[in-house]
């Protein structure tokens, strides 16, 4: 995550929104996979940590996307309760699933016929992770393509004038955009309206 | 015993979960965490995968400190190592 965090902001203007998340959420399940391996294959570090290094950097790309489309999505005056109740949602979600995990866990080694099988247990609990990065991956792909507000702005811009000022500046500072605006003169259906 | 509290624990925590849902929906507007935020797709579906997100980074941050100590540790290491699992959550 450290390493990284400061490309977020560049990667999401270049990729947009929807396929850096769902880009991160698939390498987090990618770098989560080998745990199962690891389980039942026994301990090698190098397995370890390599897949742990690409597990981390995909994580790190969902958060800051799905951060921004969220705010970006409502109103103004709305901000401070989507602060709170994002916070709120979000702190949720570690005590669950870990509690969740940690059951499928104790329910397992409890159901293991002796402790040398343990490792049986860890792999179906890893198994039971790469499940919910599967979730999470799918939660990413319903997400909007661009920030909601900017594409609302370029929607409106290239429509009054498809090659205004702000269409052009656009171009310029994002090919994403460009893409998007060259679609949306071309085609009716833009991929963010409902 | 200790299953016992976790059970109660759950419980207790399932039905203050609900009540709170109850409480939120029929205040509406006035409150304290106006629901109404959850109406917008994109908030929702940005929320959801906060929820996930945060979620399977915990998880794997407890599962795998388990399973090094537990499957891969020497016995006489096992129960330092799950207190120091516990302080460090």
């Amino acid at each position: 995550m450290i390493c990284s965090y400061p490309w977020m902001g560049a990667l999401t203007q270049r990729f947009g929104i929807r396929n850096l998340s769902a880009g991160g959420a698939f390498l987090a399940l990618a770098g989560t996979l080998p745990l199962v391996w690891l389980a039942s294959h026994g301990l090698s570090v190098a397995v370890l940590a390599r897949p742990l290094f690409v597990r981390g950097i995909g994580l790190s790309a969902v958060g800051i996307p799905s951060i921004s489309a969220a705010y970006a999505s409502v109103n103004k005056r709305d901000l401070p309760m989507a602060t709170t109740s994002l916070n709120i949602v979000q702190r949720l979600g570690g005590p669950t699933m870990t509690t969740l995990c940690a059951t499928f866990l104790g329910w397992r080694l409890s159901a293991a016929p002796s402790p040398a099988v343990t490792s049986d247990a860890f792999a179906e609990a890893f198994g039971l992770l790469c499940f919910l990065h599967v979730l999470l991956f799918l939660a990413t792909l319903r997400l909007p393509w661009l920030v909601p507000d900017a594409a609302e702005m370029l929607l409106t811009s290239s429509a009054v004038e498809a090659d205004g000022p702000f269409t052009r500046s656009a171009r310029q500072a994002s090919p994403l955009i460009s893409e998007m605006a060259a679609r949306s003169s071309t085609r009716s259906r833009w991929p963010l309206t409902k | 015993m200790g299953e016992r509290i976790g059970q109660v624990t759950l419980a207790l925590s399932v039905a203050l979960l609900a009540m709170f849902f109850k409480v939120a929906i029929r205040k509406g507007d006035r409150a304290l965490v106006d629901l109404q935020l959850f109406k917008g797709k994109i908030f929702t579906t940005a929320t959801v995968t906060q929820f996930m997100s945060n979620g399977v980074s915990f998880a794997g941050q407890m599962l795998i400190p388990i399973y090094l100590i537990d499957a891969c540790g020497p016995p006489q290491v096992r129960p330092a190592g799950y207190w120091l699992l516990l302080a460090w959550e």
